[in-house]
């Protein structure tokens, strides 16, 4: 198992959110469908972060748009899962679902 | 808006450009609903959070350079300490000359003698940062700012020797300043001709 493949949480849930964005994906949006589905606001320098080592672990890819003047001028860094990070995705899922696995939890419907 | 290209320089000191400029249209984008305050916080905490992360990631990589640079510095320092003093020592016999003669007191003769060493010391200080901080910059591409705040953290200590500190009698503050700005002035400078 390669360690580029083992999300932390926070990866997790920006790859998540990233994969819900589909070709929408870039900072502004990725922060609101994480505040939106997650209940808490990432703190913007660590949202950039973690983008930032995503693609450098090969998880993302990444390419400007167009500038737009509500932007002042500046470029939307637009980002998508690759291969390897859908396939991190993935084994992420599956570990969850391995330790979810018989737990019994009283009140808590399982999906 | 002047404040976006202040941010944008701002973050692209621990940034490469292209990123810091989309960083900066996001958080443009979002600052007319949550104000400028909000907008500056971000610019701040993403610099921050940048910093932080390259420490955590490679620590005794980055304490390395920065410990390189340090000796660096000390030894540039020294060198240029001298290299000036030599460049001056014409101003130095003519002062001892004209305090001989009674052209100058003995009072006035050593107080310009001692902001002399001042300004030399000043001066050799800042160039070898600017060195020091053009050497950082190639050893450690992309985290160059990093390795400069550990340094800026750590020049401080260097003042606790009296040898030192007599040189900067009550102008601590303005040499640190000057250090300091040299020092980054020398790894943007590398990390420009780099982008370019």
């Amino acid at each position: 198992m390669s360690d580029a493949l083992v999300l932390g949480e926070f990866e997790h849930v920006v790859l998540l959110a990233i994969l819900r964005l589909g070709d929408r994906a870039y900072g502004v949006t990725i922060r609101n469908e994480i505040q939106e589905r997650t209940r808490r606001e990432p703190a913007p320098g660590a949202l950039y972060t973690t983008l930032d080592r995503l693609e450098d672990k090969g998880l993302l890819t990444s390419s400007l748009g167009d500038p737009t003047p509500q932007r002042g001028g500046r470029a939307k860094r637009y980002v998508r899962v690759s291969a390897a990070g859908m396939e991190a995705v993935e084994h992420a899922r599956r570990c969850y679902l391995r330790l979810w696995e018989g737990l019994p939890f009283p009140g808590v419907a399982h999906a | 808006m002047r404040e976006l290209g202040i941010a944008e320089w701002l973050l692209s000191l621990v940034l490469p450009a292209d990123r810091a400029a989309s960083v900066v249209g996001d958080f443009a984008e979002e600052a007319d609903e949550r104000g400028l305050v909000w907008f500056w916080l971000c610019v701040l905490r993403t610099v921050g959070s940048r910093v932080w992360s390259d420490l955590v990631e490679s620590p005794f990589y980055l304490g390395g350079v920065v410990l390189r640079g340090y000796f660096l510095s000390g030894l540039g320092t020294l060198c240029c300490f001298v290299g000036f003093a030599v460049a001056m020592a014409p101003i130095f016999i003519a002062t001892a000359w004209l305090e001989h003669e009674k052209v100058l007191t003995t009072s006035f003769a050593k107080e310009a003698v001692e902001f002399l060493t001042a300004v030399i010391g000043t001066a050799a200080m800042a160039v070898a940062a600017f060195q020091t901080g053009r050497w950082i910059a190639q050893r450690a591409p992309r985290r160059e700012m990093t390795a400069c705040v550990m340094m800026c953290a750590a020049w401080p200590l260097m003042f606790n020797y009296p040898s030192i500190g007599y040189w900067f009698p009550g102008n601590l503050i303005v040499c640190l300043s000057l250090v300091y700005v040299s020092l980054f002035a020398g790894a943007w400078r590398v990390r420009r001709g780099a982008a370019c």
